[in-house]
């Protein structure tokens, strides 16, 4: 299969997916319990207003008829207008989605340099003495194991508040980024510090490495061009699965950091019923994980052109 | 070649430390940079955003930035009367109210303030096409306006409203310049004639608006009645309380409100102050009448409950004892009310349940004909609410009474308390016109039913006492006639004992010393325009 | 490989660990017989004292009481919500990755779509059809956990496919289990293990999350997740109340780390010998 056509349909397979979150967010935000009229009028709102807020809404029209005006407007780009905030969701993700990305990227940054030189130090150190060390491990499972709370909270009262070196929280200046990016990828690192670790010590006991050293191979070449490459697939495997995690799971870091990402608004939605956002954000996530993990396997086939599809 | 390994990996490590110290060091290059001069800019961490800029549209009661772009008809005093704001008088006839406008005053965007603008605004509210839901139900049964001149409106209720006054002071019913509305700018560019006018928006992170030079008001509560005396203030959106004590006391902003361990916490923090101010909601525990029909059991559960202790372990001190139904602030709120409600004392409540027929069991849990007295406690699963239901379920077991908890999601928790199959809910609930929001949260027609789904009166209990004293002050235009109409209704509650108020929470605000004029309405807003940099 | 993965030092460590918070939480209630429940509102966040040897919560309970009551639902309801996404989903990955062809395209489609889907949207369906309950919610963090496994496990296979020992394997028509158990598993089992160990923890604290939403543990009942967010929001004033629990759970996700590493040393060593050259 040529490399075009391996993409096409790539893309193409994408299309059923995307459909398929269309109708499993439209199906499963509708059937839990939980009223958005319930929430929006709290113990305050004259229960007359609040009958009249249903039918506004739009709430009172059969299932299958709220389904299919969703799938038009979406068809025509539109997502719908918030139950809360009244503005159109596209304008919402708009709003949020730049920061969610800024921070996602930024968290897989510092993972990665973090991970990275570790990961791979470690390997080259254990590949030497045939087992693995037990401050790596402690190390990363650190890393992995404290929870995003506590880990926010260490970073803010050492670098925030005892040493004013950044910004408690908000995203008004560059150095804002720093704190939460590092309190999502300190655990990002510490999957991937293993995983590399893993993967190098795999690969450099692969036998055609051993042979290429056999016949002398330099070590650095070896390094970077045979054994690199290779232990790569499941890191990148790796991220791309992060990625969505990311995305859609920055919230204990968002509400710490005070970021205006779509974490929050995604929980918010949820919590509060707002069917429109809540279907529109997570139509959105998932085209955006769906979107990675097309690029990821395009870069599969790129590091290793055996993988096809079939 | 192990030597050459062990290099790399030395080197790759090496690498990493040097690559955070890098990104530290240039972070602390910029951090001082990034400070405003506190002298001209204010920063305020606000604990919620409003969904909305648009006041009609809102659903959100308490609002520090609707305050600093809106102003409202006519503004509710520290005392609980009404004094001018927009209007300067007015006059009272039946169902009607006619204001005279201040003249002179004129939008941000130089719209002139007037009769039209004001009719503008409260048609709007009621106009189906705008889809408002809290701002229509403040208005309440309104029926039109009429423009008398340019500076008087004469506003028409359906039925005469004895709480309009209040009500036209609420935020919700700010009066937004009728240009900005009429253009479909307003949620994007908020336009009005307050202190400060919209700068910046971004959403989730921070509001910024700037002095309005032009500013006049005539309101009796503010010191400051010109120009605001910051030239810029910045709103800035942290739902974390730990997070808004952190900026606050690192100076990150200048005021910020604080509740529980982290008020408490920086309560004596030496660059602070802070200042309290009485709440208008009250935190309660609601009786379900139906599933609990014995009144003296209900008052076995209100002499169990330590409030004290509540008020200690919950609210970090920071809130009052209240035993009426009604906040302390509000009109026509009557503490003698709250001398029938059965007060702390685990002896009496185990003679009121000996009253009711209860005699204590081997394992201490009260029984009555071989049944134990077991009580089921519903709430929202989110902060604080399991904690009280906890410290109650542990006090309902020191007098004998067996209680389990369930907590529910917010969404979830709304709709499950119609349905009337708890004992006990534990809950807030906020007054906005006394007599108004009585009416919904205590009046017989407003019992969650099959025909009412949606009732808001969460006692399940129907006193006919409370409807009528309450029906008749709604319509009551007389201050003290409704005063004695919500004191029958008060008195009645606390001898039902279907609704037990807590504790009332009080706002915290902290401030740097920097600023002065911290002042708070009834209303629970900061007063905008009296903030001021210390002299 | 039972003698190579017992004499692995971090095997030695991880079992040191576990066995001494199996020891506290097993015969820590017994031992300690004070109530977890007991509120002193008027001693909130007390500093550790005689009286109360790690103090008391912000309702004045026993922290220490509360702890060792805490672990019995903590370690058991986080090993098998971990546990049964990390199967589920390798099982689903591996199998993917190796079939191939159409079967690959749909299987990772579908997880695509369901890593799409917030864990807490996920929780509140899954509590709405099953009931809040603990094992509702352990249901909901497994179903969470199980893309990623089944996304990992299926990148670790795909190079195999192509192997030329699988190829081998393939030609001789060697049926499709036998391949896996024999090729395949003991080849991914590193990253298997790798991943699985570090989900415990994470279990343990997503858990907490929910039972915030009225999903899972409810009141008065607690686990160390809930105990340390609720100890999070006062961590300036009385910092025990979070460190006690976080102590616990670090210590158990650490050991089992522990024994998870020695395990994957072990089997190295293993597979490297047995591997066809």
């Amino acid at each position: 299969m040529s490399f075009v056509r391996f993409v096409a349909r790539r893309v193409l397979v994408t299309v059923p997916a995307a459909l398929a979150v269309l109708v499993i967010t439209f199906a499963m935000i509708r059937l839990v319990p939980g009223d958005p009229v319930s929430v929006i009028a709290g113990t305050n709102l004259d229960p007359q207003v609040a009958a009249d807020l249903r039918q506004q809404l739009g709430l009172n029209d059969p299932l299958p008829v709220q389904f299919l005006d969703y799938l038009g407007s979406v068809l025509r780009g539109d997502l719908g207008t918030s139950f809360l905030t009244r503005q159109p969701v596209t304008q919402i993700i708009a709003e949020r989605l730049p920061y969610t990305l800024m921070l996602t990227a930024a968290g897989v940054f510092a993972g990665l340099l973090l991970s990275v030189p570790i990961g791979i130090a470690s390997a080259l150190r254990d590949a030497r003495k045939r087992r693995t060390g037990v401050s790596f491990t402690a190390v990363t499972t650190l890393f992995v194991a404290t929870p995003d709370f506590l880990l926010g909270t260490i970073l803010v009262s050492v670098l925030a508040v005892y040493v004013k070196i950044f910004p408690v929280a908000g995203a008004q200046s560059w150095d804002s980024i720093v704190l939460p990016a590092l309190a999502l990828g300190i655990p990002l690192a510490g999957i991937q510090a293993r995983v590399i670790r893993t993967s190098v010590l795999d690969v450099a006991n692969r036998p055609f490495v051993r042979t290429l050293r056999a016949v002398g191979v330099p070590e650095r070449r070896l390094l970077g061009r045979n054994v690199l490459p290779n232990a790569s697939i499941p890191v990148i495997t790796l991220l791309s699965v992060e990625f969505g995690r990311l995305l859609a799971g920055a919230l204990i870091v968002e509400n710490i950091f005070a970021w205006p990402g779509l974490g929050t608004v995604i929980f918010d939605s949820i919590g509060r019923r707002d069917l429109p956002a809540v279907q529109g954000e997570i139509l959105v996530v998932a085209l955006l994980i769906l979107g990675i993990n097309l690029v990821i396997d395009v870069v599969y086939r790129i590091i290793d052109p055996r993988i096809g599809l079939t | 070649m192990p030597s050459y390994r062990t290099r790399i990996a030395t080197r790759l490590l090496a690498g990493a430390g040097v690559l955070m110290m890098i990104a530290t060091a240039a972070a602390c290059g910029s951090g001082s940079s990034s400070t405003p001069s506190a002298d001209q800019t204010l920063r305020i961490a606000e604990a919620v955003e409003q969904p909305t800029l648009d006041p009609a549209k809102n659903i959100q009661y308490l609002s520090d930035e609707m305050a600093a772009i809106y102003d409202t008809l006519v503004v509710v005093k520290s005392d609980g009367t009404i004094g001018p704001s927009l209007a300067e008088s007015w006059t009272i006839e039946g169902a009607s109210i006619t204001f005279k406008l201040r003249s002179g005053v004129k939008f941000h965007d130089g719209t002139p303030f007037d009769a039209e603008a004001v009719k503008y605004a409260l048609d709007r509210v009621v106009d189906p096409a705008t889809k408002a839901t809290n701002s229509k139900s403040v208005l309440g049964p309104y029926d039109k306006s009429e423009v008398v001149d340019p500076q008087t409106v004469k506003v028409t209720w359906k039925s005469p409203v004895g709480a309009a006054l209040i009500n036209l002071a609420n935020a919700d019913l700010s009066i937004p310049s009728p240009t900005a509305t009429k253009a479909g700018t307003l949620e994007q560019k908020p336009v009005g004639t307050g202190p400060y006018k919209f700068v910046n928006y971004v959403k989730g992170d921070r509001l910024e608006v700037e002095r309005n030079p032009d500013y006049t008001t005539i309101r009796p509560d503010l010191t400051n009645k010109g120009a605001p005396k910051y030239a810029k203030i910045v709103f800035q959106y942290v739902t974390n309380v730990s997070t808004r004590a952190n900026l606050v006391s690192t100076g990150g902003v200048e005021v910020a409100q604080l509740t529980g361990p982290d008020a408490k916490r920086l309560a004596s923090a030496p660059n602070l102050k802070n200042a309290k101010f009485p709440g208008v909601s009250e935190t309660a525990l609601w009786i379900n009448a139906k599933k609990v029909p014995d009144v003296n059991v209900r008052k076995a559960i209100s002499a169990a409950i330590d409030r004290d202790a509540l008020i200690q372990a919950i609210a970090s001190g920071y809130a009052e004892t209240n035993y009426s139904v009604l906040p302390t602030i509000v009109p026509g709120y009557d503490k003698s009310a709250g001398g029938a409600v059965a007060k702390y004392g685990k002896d009496d409540a185990k003679k009121y349940l000996e009253s009711a027929g209860y005699t204590a069991g081997a394992d201490g849990v009260m029984t009555k004909g071989g049944q134990p007295l077991a009580l089921n406690i519903l709430s929202s699963a989110e902060d604080p609410w399991p904690a009280i239901d906890q410290l109650v379920q542990d006090q309902l077991a020191q007098v004998g009474i067996k209680a389990s908890i369930k907590t529910e999601e917010f969404a979830t928790v709304t709709q499950t308390r119609r349905k009337g199959d708890q004992d006990i809910y534990i809950g807030r609930y906020g007054i906005l016109d006394p007599a108004g929001s009585m009416n919904i949260l205590f009046a017989c027609a407003n019992v969650p039913s099959a025909t009412v789904p949606l009732g808001t009166n969460l006692t399940f209990n129907c006193n006919q006492g409370v409807d009528s004293a309450l029906a008749a002050a709604i319509t009551e235009s007389d201050d003290a006639k409704r005063a004695g109409l919500l004191s029958t209704a008060q008195k009645l509650m606390a001898e039902d004992h279907t609704a037990l108020v807590l504790y009332q929470p009080q706002s915290v605000v902290f401030s740097a010393k920097s600023v002065s004029g911290i002042g708070m309405q009834p209303d629970g807003i900061l007063k905008i325009n009296d903030l001021a940099p210390s002299a | 490989m039972s003698r190579r993965f017992l004499t692995q030092p971090l095997t030695l460590a991880g079992l040191v660990l576990l066995l001494l918070v199996a020891v506290i939480t097993i015969a820590g209630p017994l031992v300690y017989d004070v109530s977890p429940t007991r509120t002193n509102p008027m001693d909130a966040y007390a500093a550790p004292s005689g009286h109360y040897p790690l103090g008391t919560d912000q309702l004045g309970r026993d922290i220490l009481a509360r702890l060792l009551h805490a672990g019995l639902l903590s370690i058991p309801a986080g090993l098998l919500a971990v546990g049964i996404g990390a199967i589920v989903g390798s099982l689903i990955g591996i199998a993917s990755g190796f079939v191939g062809g159409i079967v690959d395209t749909v299987v990772m489609r579908a997880v695509d779509v369901l890593l799409s889907f917030p864990t807490l949207l996920t929780a509140i369906v899954v509590v709405a059809i099953l009931g809040p309950s603990v094992s509702s919610a352990v249901i909901a963090v497994s179903i969470a956990a199980l893309p990623s496994y089944a996304r990992v496990m299926r990148g670790s296979v795909l190079p195999l496919r192509t192997a030329a020992f699988i190829q081998a394997a393939r030609v001789s028509n060697t049926p499709l289990h036998r391949l896996l158990r024999v090729h395949v598993l003991p080849n991914v089992a590193d990253v298997l293990i790798v991943l699985l160990v570090i989900g415990m923890g994470n279990g343990i604290v997503v858990l907490s999350a929910l039972s915030f939403l009225g999903i899972g543990v409810q009141p008065p009942q607690a686990d160390w997740g809930v105990m340390l967010t609720e100890g999070v929001r006062a961590i300036f004033s009385a910092p025990v109340a979070a460190l006690a629990p976080a102590v616990m759970l670090m210590a158990t996700v650490l050991g089992i780390n522990f024994l998870g590493e020695g395990l994957g040393a072990a089997l190295r060593v293993d597979t490297a010998r047995r591997r066809p050259r």
